[in-house]
């Protein structure tokens, strides 16, 4: 799992049919100093996470289908959680 | 015996050995040769994820596996979410009816083959859904990735034509 922040949403109307009725947002993976890693993904939201906020992402695919209980459902990225605060080990923090 | 090999290590003489040849425990020649099996095993830069790409064309392939008859392949290029191309073109299964010019997203890996017929269907990209909007948070809102030069031809003529 990745620690991400929601820089946007997608409006799709034209998609796989096993994708209907999913929210779709645009996030960015973050580093351990909060800066921005790595490309940008599409992630389904399961946890109804606003633009802005940092989110933990499960990204791989068998964890995407049991999350949504669809079988088929061709994804790898799912916004599982919205991170209240990281707690570091001191002399850790970045 | 385990010392021996040490020291040879240590006088920095193994550079001479070819790394295939030293024993595996030796900490360098051990790590770079796990590195170089990484890269060659990983050559597609696309980590797992749904990303953006923009269709560039249509792949003619006549002769195909059998799970793939009746599949288009496109080429896409991917870009970022502000339709900024961000990588190297590749080829991907077509699911829907996408054309030349339009913003899409896709899947990589074993995900790829899922909207297929055969599920198992030996693929590694395929197109599942095509972007109408992005609104991101800076307030920039994108209807579309860069236009092609078809796409431009058109929107300059009405420019022009209107009163």
């Amino acid at each position: 799992m990745i620690l991400a922040r929601v820089i946007g949403s997608l409006t799709s109307a034209d998609k796989d049919p096993e994708l209907k009725d999913y929210k779709l947002l645009v996030v960015q993976p973050l580093g351990l100093d909060d800066l921005p890693e790595g490309e940008e993904l599409i992630a389904v939201d399961r946890v109804d996470a606003g633009v802005g906020e940092k989110v933990l992402i499960v990204k791989e695919g068998n964890a995407a289908r049991q999350i949504t209980g669809r079988d088929r459902v061709p994804l790898q990225a799912v916004v599982v959680g919205v991170v209240d605060h990281v707690d570091w080990l001191s002399g850790l923090e970045p | 015996m385990g010392t021996a090999n040490l020291r040879v290590v240590l006088h920095g003489r193994a550079r001479a050995v070819p790394p295939e040849k030293l024993p595996l425990w030796q900490g360098e020649a051990r790590v770079a040769r796990a590195r170089d099996f990484i890269d060659r095993r990983t050559p597609d830069p696309y980590s797992a994820g749904v990303h953006f790409a923009r269709v560039l064309g249509p792949l003619v392939a006549t002769a195909k596996i059998r799970p793939l008859e009746g599949y288009r392949l496109l080429w896409i290029e991917p870009t970022d979410a502000r339709g900024r191309p961000s990588g190297e073109p590749l080829v991907a299964v077509d699911t829907g009816q996408y054309s030349h010019g339009e913003w899409v997203y896709f899947v990589t890996s074993r995900e790829a083959s899922l909207p297929l017929r055969d599920s198992f269907c030996a693929v590694d990209a395929a197109i599942v859904g095509k972007v109408d909007c992005v609104d991101l948070e800076d307030g920039v809102s994108t209807f579309g990735c860069d236009p092609a030069p078809a796409a431009a031809a058109p929107a300059a003529a009405d420019a022009t034509g209107t009163p």
